[in-house]
């Protein structure tokens, strides 16, 4: 069964929606924009249970997104170390 | 259950972390309302779990202050943890070196050895500073 | 009239906060921990904590004071507790066959039967695995051998051993060796070997002999038996190794609590004292590969773990009080972060996660996977993990995209709830398990099995460092150090 659910664009980035979709474990989604502003369709067996799933994860893609963009030189700077050091650089100090 | 929440006093951001931290045992909605932000709860157990609007109003008191101590310290906090990855003990640290080199240790040999073998043959002392008081002036004082 | 200038108050740097028994815990990224009542928290928040007074000194004394931040003691603080990060990969687990003899209600590692063929490593793939975990340039790696049963591809075992302890002198690295095994296999002559060649040994255990044989169904036998026999073997050759010219280490024991465990936790420690076991590690299952499928006949809530961990550990706290020597691996892990600053080199607990850059999993056919858990999604079908091969050079896999994203979901300062978390400095995400549980490698923390269990024992856990006596024997065990 199909249903189409408007999303509000001012708090739920297209972004965060479409990384949602690729989550969504018993539902096909679709994101839809248009000039109206955003829309999710939902193909399962029981749409409104999983559109309230599916926005869950669009919220929890949406935190994402904002702390990345305020951490990121914070969160690159220990990314870019753990790997570094994996291969051996930079800052080893083996006892 | 439905709480409104005034955007002016909160970020959106704020709102949404506050609405993502129960998210857990809820299903969350944020939609706009009259220029309010509008957070829906529903239980994924049904029904609404009890004093959740406490819950989440207390949630937005302290997202909004893990905001302002972000805000005030990210620069801060991003420099410390450089520090710290870029940080070295003081027992491995190289130790600072004192005294000569081997090389240089060799030459002032060389020089000593040079300077004592100049002072045995008398060349290196025009002026007589090698000699004693006595040696120079002994003669002289006893007259 | 000169006015008296006004008293500096303490500023906060960042910091993180947790509502606890009826106060407030308060953390930092370089080591810092305190108890604050709900009266002295809004002071300090507000930035109108006064100096002077046990308080004020002690939130100094962790960082939480902004303008007596002793910077060299606060990032020596983080590294000693990230220090496993800045090495290469140490940990390099060999999947010398999928067969096993067991049938283990909850294995993870996602085996086949005995007789199955073309399900063992072969001795080239495994001396292709040596060399590929040399390439690692750490100083000191592990190689442990698990399965299914290791011992039931035994030429190729011993042929690795061989291998890699002439890799390690010609290398100059230092090389530990360690098998997992269920022991049904073992005899005499294998038990000399392995020992002569220092592989240190570990086993199941899972409680006395109807927990375990319940949960370990092995057609050949008693398992429990098995078990029980070889682990007073090899205690025996420990104690009594003066003299040698090899060194012998203690036995381990490794406990999967399943559903069948919860309510038994005293009987499952009495079980361990009993077999002359020090360490007893009350690790939980992971809805992952097999147990991911079973979960319902097998598996708990984390609520439901939780309780049989709190009555487990308040019974070897018990038990340390009348002088039985027994800690619990899983606290002493945690704690040695906690209070000592320490990395225990748990890789499932650190930021980023151990995922190929602190241990790396080769399964049977030569396939390289980001970690062991990793593997068994891939014998599911699914080689999402999958960061190359041992024909592959260890740079590549390193630099592979896998291991990039791998290692960039399980960064905390990317995860909305970690970030924020009070107990982001002590933790570590899995990927993998956020995979399996939650079809997303990022996962999704409020609703995460795994988040909420862990958030559970953190909770018991400092709840019980403000007692006096408890406190103390847990510092005891982190003193101790882990043991594996």
């Amino acid at each position: 069964m199909k249903k189409e659910f408007k999303v509000d664009p001012g708090l739920y980035s297209e972004e965060a929606l479409g990384l949602a979709a690729n989550v969504a474990s018993c539902a096909r989604v679709a994101v839809k924009k248009s000039p109206r502003g955003l829309a999710v369709e939902i193909e399962a067996e029981e749409p409104d249970a999983a559109f309230r799933d599916f926005m869950n994860e669009a919220l929890n893609q949406q935190c994402r997104i904002d702390l990345v963009k305020k951490n990121f030189k914070t969160s690159q700077l220990i990314l870019a170390n753990a790997l570094v050091s994996a291969l051996g650089q930079k800052n080893s100090r083996e006892g | 259950m439905t709480i409104l929440v005034d955007p002016k006093k909160y970020s959106l951001q704020t709102i949404r972390y506050a609405a993502y931290a129960l998210s857990g045992d809820n299903h969350v909605l944020l939609a706009s309302q009259k220029g309010r932000i509008a957070v829906s709860f529903s239980g994924k157990a049904g029904g609404v779990p009890a004093g959740l609007k406490k819950l989440f109003l207390r949630e937005l008191e302290d997202e909004k202050f893990r905001e302002r101590l972000f805000a005030e310290n990210s620069e801060l906090h991003y420099w410390m943890i450089k520090r710290a990855i870029n940080y070295v003990p003081a027992e491995s640290k190289p130790k600072e070196e004192f005294g000569l080199t081997p090389e240089q240790e060799k030459e002032l040999e060389q020089l000593i050895a040079q300077v004592e073998s100049e002072i045995k043959l008398g060349k290196d002392d025009p002026k007589g500073i090698t000699k004693t008081w006595e040696q120079k002036y002994g003669k002289k004082a006893r007259r | 009239m000169a006015r008296k200038p006004a008293v500096k108050k303490a500023e906060t740097p960042e910091f993180r906060f947790r509502r606890l028994d009826g106060g407030f815990l308060v953390t930092n990224d370089f080591g810092g921990h305190a108890f604050l009542s709900n009266s002295d928290f809004s002071r300090y928040s507000a930035g109108r904590l006064a100096p002077g007074g046990k308080v004020y000194d002690a939130l100094a004394a962790g960082g939480f004071v902004k303008d007596r931040l002793n910077f060299d003691n606060l990032s020596g603080n983080w590294r000693a507790r990230n220090e496993s990060v800045f090495h290469g990969t140490g940990l390099h687990i060999f999947v010398l066959t999928l067969r096993c003899n067991h049938k283990c209600a909850y294995c993870q590692s996602s085996v086949a039967g005995e007789k199955a063929k073309n399900l063992d490593m072969s001795l080239p793939v495994a001396k292709k695995s040596v060399d590929l975990a040399f390439q690692s340039p750490r100083n000191a790696i592990t190689i442990e051998f698990q399965g299914g049963e290791p011992l039931a591809n035994w030429d190729v075992l011993r042929g690795t051993i061989k291998y890699a302890r002439l890799r390690e002198k010609k290398t100059g690295k230092k090389l530990t060796l360690a098998l997992v095994s269920n022991f049904s296999l073992m005899d005499e002559a294998k038990a000399s070997f392995l020992l002569e060649n220092e592989v240190s040994i570990c086993t199941s255990l899972d409680g006395p002999e109807a927990l375990h044989n319940a949960n370990r169904t092995y057609a050949g036998g008693n398992s429990h038996k098995q078990t029980a026999k070889w682990l007073k073997y090899f205690n025996a050759r420990h104690d009594s190794q003066y003299g040698l010219k090899y060194r012998i280490f203690k036995p381990s024991a490794l406990l999967t609590v399943s559903r069948r465990s919860l309510g038994r936790g005293k009987e499952v420690v009495d079980e361990y004292i009993g077999r002359g076991l020090e360490e007893i590690f009350l690790r939980p299952l992971a809805p992952i590969g097999y147990a991911k499928k079973h979960w319902d006949s097998i598996g708990y809530t984390p609520e439901e773990f939780l309780k049989f961990y709190k009555e487990a550990l308040r019974y070897i706290l018990l038990k340390n009080k009348a002088g039985v020597k027994i800690r619990e691996k899983f606290a002493v892990m945690l704690l040695s972060k906690i209070l000592k600053s320490r990395d225990s080199g748990y890789l499932d607990m650190r930021c980023p996660c151990g995922a190929s850059v602190g241990q790396l999993a080769y399964n049977y056919n030569g396939d390289v996977y980001t970690c062991d858990e990793a593997r068994m999604v891939g014998w599911g079908g699914d080689d999402i993990f999958k960061a190359g091969t041992v024909n592959d050079k260890y740079e590549d896999i390193i630099s592979s995209p896998v291991t990039k994203t791998v290692c960039a979901s399980s960064n905390l300062e990317s995860q909305p709830l970690c970030h924020r978390c009070a107990y982001k400095p002590y933790c570590g995400v899995c990927p993998v398990v956020n995979y399996e549980a939650q079809r997303s490698i990022w996962g999704q923390m409020p609703a995460n099995y795994r988040c909420r269990l862990l958030t559970g024992l953190f909770d018991f856990l400092f709840g019980l460092l403000k007692d006096a006596k408890s406190r103390a024997i847990l510092e005891s065990w982190v003193d101790a150090g882990a043991s594996r």
